[in-house]
């Protein structure tokens, strides 16, 4: 297939960490895209030991997108997955603060010493990650 | 805005999973190489056990019929969603959802 072809093919995606994975919000950042999985780029900079500056002069490519602190709780806290009282509980529905966000890709997943395991639609593993 | 990929299952909600590997009676060789080292696992809500079967099939190189998935020693339908899973057996609890797998023997059908 060429790589449209490719890139058009819908997969199921699994990521294997031999760590707890870091919290995966489901989010509208902007009204020109639909909900995509971000994570919170202060849970990066940990994981990752590096400052802020740093991540952002060293990986240009990456977009950091912003989202008000009150809008990201209204999104994530609609999930059925963050039930529980102690997920959500470090932020503030009414903040104004802003909050950085990174969307979860492959490099991001491999940044993160994680590896991506794909099924195609025919359920068999294809060995191309996303990009 | 561009509504053709929206349907993709990465743009899905991701659920985060633990997968543990029940205690059977391997040797210590098998136990290594038949046990996950990246055991936490995120993926669609709308990914099924059999797919979680196939993939673990895929990391541990064993054959399907080898791996059982279990949440509290019971045996999980092959077609049950993580959305459903989640919702049915692990709803206000926090994250990840911890789950069993088996492996039999190779010539245990």
């Amino acid at each position: 297939p060429g790589e449209d072809e490719e890139e058009q093919r819908e997969v199921f995606e699994f990521e294997f960490s031999d760590r707890p994975l870091l919290p995966c919000y489901n989010i509208q950042v902007s009204l020109s895209q639909g909900p995509r999985n971000w994570l919170l780029l202060s849970d990066v900079l940990k994981r990752l030991k590096m400052s802020a500056r740093a991540f952002r002069t060293t990986f240009t490519h990456i977009e950091v997108a912003t989202i008000a602190e009150a809008e990201f709780y209204k999104q994530a806290s609609l999930s059925q997955l963050f039930s529980s009282p102690d997920e959500l509980e470090g932020f503030l529905p009414d903040s104004k603060e802003l909050l950085d966000l990174v969307e979860i890709s492959g490099e991001l997943v491999a940044l993160l010493g994680s590896s991506l395991e794909c099924l195609d639609d025919r359920w068999e593993p294809v060995p191309k990650a996303r990009s | 805005f561009d509504h053709s990929k929206a349907h993709f299952y990465r743009y899905d909600e991701q659920v985060s999973l633990c997968l543990e590997r029940q205690n059977t009676s391997l040797s210590g060789k098998d136990k290594n190489k038949l046990t996950l080292q990246q055991k936490f696992v995120r993926c669609s809500v709308r990914a099924e056990v059999r797919h979680l079967r196939k993939v673990l099939c895929h990391r541990l190189n064993v054959e399907k019929h080898q791996v059982q998935m279990l949440f509290n020693n019971e045996s999980l339908p092959d077609h049950m969603t993580m959305k459903r899973l989640w919702l049915s057996h692990w709803f206000g609890k926090a994250q990840p959802l911890v789950l069993h797998y088996t492996i039999k023997d190779k010539r245990t059908r």
